[in-house]
């Protein structure tokens, strides 16, 4: 995609995570938006692209975290990697894969940010953690995907169509 | 064709029958009976020509109703907006009331500004950190330290400051540590973050003293970070074994971390003597 449009979106995307999360709460589980852009679009669009995704967006958010900036960066390219992935072994136009994908990938966004903050000394708890905010995380990401896959679809499919006549 | 005489004769007859029951009232009854069919009817006949009557005017002022329509409807959305807006600005009026009132009760803090208030721009995007964003920062006095407050009690330090913004790190972050006090039992420990939605966790309690359900938990002031007795929320559970060293306490935080609108920033307290120290310094 242009980079023109693709940095703003991520931008945009960073900022919504900010603000929107705490009131898009549900049963304690916040929906993560630059890790369902990235895994959308890595799924469609394979790893090369999602990975300069993966960099840029984890750059934007670590301009708005109060905890190491690298963090985030190195825990989304390993989940436009894994999503990348997921587009050889299944395509199609079930719903199955993105949830799937998407669960995954939240799991293990989710683990890596938790040892990459332990190598930091932070002092979270790995069960507490997983409990209370992995594991919801991730089912709410998985849902989250659902409804976000077909709009991606549609982006992809124009994307696409743009390069073709290009 | 003539009528005969007996038909004249006839209905000269009833009609002074009528005429003379209806003075001495005895066809009342059905005078009504039939008063009440003709307003039926009459409602009827007025309802259908009015609606003839509004679908004529509507078909002869067509443009002009459909003009007053939009505007009218135009009136009604902006109406609805500004409705949402009193709400909110009454909404923040409250919190700031209560703030406000915080801040009496607690003269002795220095409280940021004229503004005084911090509004909460959003949340760390890390899901596991507890950091909030405020927009107050340098330019507005606000220091690396400074403790944080609602009318609820503790929400956190800030940690990190810019001109304009600054973050927060919130008590129910893993990597945060207040000194607390229980406020029936005067019992110390040092109460922990454990993350969102997580309650925290005082250590450091001494094994052998009681520690009940339902105490309060404020800031004791030591160390010099928070001034005290600031309250940081209600123990819930007590956790005492046998082969620790010390007991622990869950503890449930006052402050509501998901709905934070305003803050108030404390830039200035006077913090708690310390004549331990001191003293020992003395001594040697």
């Amino acid at each position: 995609m242009n980079v023109f449009f693709s940095v703003p979106l991520l931008f945009l995307v960073a900022i919504l995570e900010v603000g929107l999360q705490p009131h898009l709460t549900m049963l304690n589980a916040t929906p993560d938006f630059m890790l369902l852009t990235v895994s959308l679009w890595s799924l469609m669009q394979g790893p090369t692209e999602g990975t300069l995704w993966a960099l840029a967006g984890g750059f934007f958010l670590a301009l708005f975290s109060g905890g190491p900036p690298l963090v985030l960066i190195i825990a989304l390219v390993p989940v436009a990697l894994v999503s990348s992935a997921g587009r050889s072994i299944v395509y199609g136009e079930r719903l199955i894969l993105p949830l799937s994908v998407v669960f995954v990938a939240s799991l293990l966004y989710g683990l890596e940010i938790f040892f990459l903050l332990k190598l930091t000394g932070w002092h979270g708890n790995l069960s507490l953690t997983f409990e209370h905010r992995m594991l919801p995380n991730a089912v709410y990401n998985a849902l989250m995907a659902l409804v976000l896959y077909p709009i991606f679809r549609q982006v992809h499919s124009a994307v696409s169509r743009e390069r073709l006549e290009l | 064709m003539k009528p005969s005489r007996k038909v004249i004769f006839a209905l000269s007859i009833f009609i002074a029958l009528v005429l003379i029951s209806h003075s001495f009232g005895w066809t009342s009854s059905v005078e009504s009976g039939a008063l009440l069919i003709s307003n039926k009817l009459a409602s009827v006949i007025y309802s259908v020509s009015k609606t003839m009557g509004d679908v004529r005017y509507t078909v002869n002022h067509f443009r002009t109703l459909s003009r007053e329509n939009k505007e009218l409807q135009e009136l009604v959305n902006k109406l609805q907006v500004e409705n949402v807006r009193m709400k909110e600005v009454e909404a923040e009026n409250r919190n700031l009331r209560k703030l406000l009132n915080f801040t009496r009760e607690n003269p002795t803090y220095s409280f940021k500004g004229a503004q005084v208030v911090g509004k909460v721009l959003g949340y760390d995007p890390n899901p596991f950190l507890q950091y909030i964003i405020l927009d107050v920062g340098s330019d507005d006095g606000i220091r690396e330290g400074m403790p944080v407050v609602t009318d609820r009690g503790l929400v956190g330090r800030i940690s990190h400051v810019y001109s304009h913004t600054s973050k927060v790190l919130l008590i129910t972050d893993p990597d945060s540590a207040v000194s607390g006090l229980l406020q029936t039992s005067r019992l110390t420990g040092i109460v922990r973050g454990r993350g969102a939605h997580v309650d925290l966790l005082m250590d450091y309690l001494p094994q052998h003293e009681k520690v009940a359900k339902g105490e309060i938990v404020i800031t004791s002031g030591m160390g010099g970070e928070f001034p005290k007795n600031l309250i940081i929320g209600q123990v819930t559970e007590v956790i005492q074994k046998d082969y620790n060293i010390f007991q622990k306490a869950v503890v449930h935080p006052s402050v509501d971390f998901d709905r934070l609108e305003n803050v108030l920033v404390i830039t200035k307290f006077s913090p708690l003597p310390i004549e331990g120290f001191q003293g020992e310094e003395k001594q040697k």
